[in-house]
């Protein structure tokens, strides 16, 4: 049966430029949050954020040949694609290869230098940046942008999945990004949802989320069958996308959705159970314990679960591809992640937090999302395993 | 072959269904009074609808002339059914709406920002109907995104049983349109209005 398998990936965080950089900044149990002072992008309240250095983002770019006038948002995406692309061999211009970009506000600091109704400045549509992203590459495929919220990450996954079992394509390259602004600091604060200090996925003491920026992209190849993949090498062997039906700013107090997603996710594979679970764990009060109902109503509350956002904070479009992209290091190299910021459980129903990063060998791993609008979804990665 | 089954078209002043105009307003009305005109025209009683931005309020209403009376006919429910969503502006006029309380006067409000996201709309009509299944929002600068197209496809394929609600839905600086289609797979051509290929949906949404 045919299987569509990671070839390449990159990630862009202020931890680093490439996936090693931040992984090995993961397992050191670096984080890339600082604090940030009233006033600071203009937001009146202190707050809590991972933000990329413009100068070293701007230096990259520009050794990578990006247009000096574009956005940061636009050259970060290019840039994540052209680190990901290179050494892979693969015809970035082909119309067998499609590009699939996830964020959730893309250029929309542009709205602070002022706006006027009705006629909006092209960059703001998400699509006009996915457009630079192809027309960088030659790309001769329409521009795709998905746009789910917080699950935007893994469900880009998912719709390229699809796309190329279908044959329709050979390569996905899907790209996932997003930054901090002003807005979208506010719009957190407003919901009186953000932490000031470096937040604590799962602990008694967590009291919200803090915004990163990041990029991300995993490119994606077809195989026929797990035989044909190389030893080691990932693949997708399952992912559900579903909705509580419930509230679109809170989730539901059965975890109905995300534990429709998971047990979606691991059927198609006997029930299989994941090595761990790289989890969603925002570190809101209402999120991680929806997530530990979830865990435990698929029966998963024993697999060792862990956050990254208190590396990274909650980085919107980008997190289900930064996150696959570190979860996927870790099952190569044998290893897990600390849920850093963890101290004692504050949820309700015990879920396995993983407190130390460690040597840990598994096969597969299970990575969740959920997000406003009451979306979730669920995907399992395994490993090839060395005959 | 994936057919359209049902279908919906409503723009400023009207309200058509299956191709039959079902409401039509004074033309002087404003979208937004619209909108509302039309939610009274269909006898709705939910008053979540008055909390919506207009990109909600027009999927939504879009979505309940093709499923309202579903979720009472338990033989006709299908709490997996995927809704899709193709737009252009995303929830532009929400962004600008909100970005005008982060100024020197800074209320920024939960209410408001919730709506800046597109995929809220799949939300609202996940709320209403009871639908749990697969909802993903892409952003297009056409609809005519023959992409899309082919993943939707796949996704009623799989679907059990294999339908879906897509909306093709745009709404910006008071102007909105919406093309909401029920699509199931069939064998016979005759089981259903149109075809869902971009040719039929291009004429579903100049012919009216």
């Amino acid at each position: 049966m045919s299987l569509v398998y990671q070839i390449s990936d990159n990630l862009i965080s202020p931890l680093g430029f490439t996936t090693l950089s931040n992984f090995d900044a993961v397992v050191s149990g670096s984080t890339g949050l600082k604090y940030y002072a009233e006033g600071s992008l203009g937001v009146p309240e202190a707050f809590c954020a991972a933000l990329i250095e413009r100068l070293l983002l701007h230096e990259q770019c520009h050794a990578a040949g990006i247009p000096q006038d574009y956005t940061d948002f636009d050259k970060l995406i290019i840039l994540s694609a052209t680190l990901a692309l290179r050494n892979t061999g693969i015809d970035s211009s082909s119309d067998r290869t499609v590009f699939i970009l996830s964020t959730t506000k893309g250029n929309i600091s542009l709205l602070a230098e002022g706006f006027t109704k009705g006629s909006p400045d092209k960059r703001l549509f998400l699509w006009h940046s996915a457009g630079l992203l192809s027309d960088f590459f030659n790309n001769p495929n329409k521009p795709m942008v998905v746009s789910n919220a917080c699950i935007s990450g893994v469900s880009a996954q998912l719709v390229a999945r699809q796309l190329l079992l279908s044959g329709r394509f050979d390569y996905a390259v899907v790209v996932g990004a997003d930054l901090v602004s002003k807005f979208v600091v506010s719009g957190f604060q407003s919901f009186k949802s953000l932490s000031q200090q470096v937040c604590r996925p799962f602990d008694a003491a967590r009291e919200g989320l803090n915004i990163g920026e990041a990029a991300g992209t995993i490119v994606l190849g077809r195989a026929s069958g797990v035989d044909e993949l190389p030893a080691n090498n990932l693949y997708i062997a399952g992912g559900s996308i579903t909705n509580d039906a419930n509230h679109i700013s809170g989730p539901s107090r059965t975890a109905e959705g995300l534990y429709r997603a998971i047990a979606s996710a691991v059927k198609t594979n006997n029930h299989e159970e994941p090595g761990f679970i790289c989890a969603h764990g925002t570190a809101t009060p209402y999120n991680d314990e929806m997530e530990a109902i979830a865990l435990n109503r698929v029966h998963m509350q024993h697999i060792p679960v862990f956050s990254l956002k208190a590396y990274f904070g909650h980085t919107l479009g980008a997190a289900g591809l930064i996150e696959t992209i570190i979860a996927s290091q870790a099952l190569r190299q044998s290893v897990i992640p600390a849920n850093a910021g963890y101290n004692e459980c504050g949820v309700t129903q015990p879920v396995a937090v993983n407190t130390e990063t460690k040597a840990y060998a598994c096969s597969s791993f299970l990575k969740t999302v959920s997000g406003f609008g009451g979306c979730n979804a669920a995907m399992l990665v395994k490993k090839k395993e060395v005959n | 072959m994936i057919l359209v089954s049902k279908y919906c078209v409503m723009r400023r002043h009207t309200l058509i269904e299956d191709g039959k105009l079902i409401f039509e307003s004074n033309p002087d009305l404003k979208y937004s009074e619209f909108l509302s005109a039309v939610y009274r025209n269909l006898q709705l009683q939910y008053p979540k609808f008055f909390k919506m931005d207009e990109l909600s309020k027009t999927g939504f209403l879009a979505a309940e002339v093709l499923l309202s009376g579903r979720t009472d006919n338990r033989n006709l429910q299908n709490e997996n059914m995927p809704v899709y969503m193709i737009c252009r502006s995303s929830s532009l006029e929400t962004d600008e709406n909100f970005e005008l309380t982060t100024g020197a006067e800074y209320f920024p409000s939960p209410s408001v920002f919730v709506y800046t996201l597109p995929n809220i709309v799949l939300g609202e009509i996940a709320i209403k109907n009871k639908l749990y299944g697969e909802n993903t929002c892409f952003v297009c600068e056409d609809f005519a995104n023959e992409i899309v197209f082919d993943y939707i496809c796949q996704g009623v394929r799989s679907a059990c049983p294999n339908e879906a609600l897509v909306l093709f839905i745009d709404q910006y600086h008071g102007v909105g349109e919406v093309l909401a289609v029920l699509i199931s797979e069939q064998r016979n051509e005759n089981d259903g209005i149109t075809g869902f290929t971009i040719e039929h949906i291009n004429e579903l949404l100049n012919k009216h």
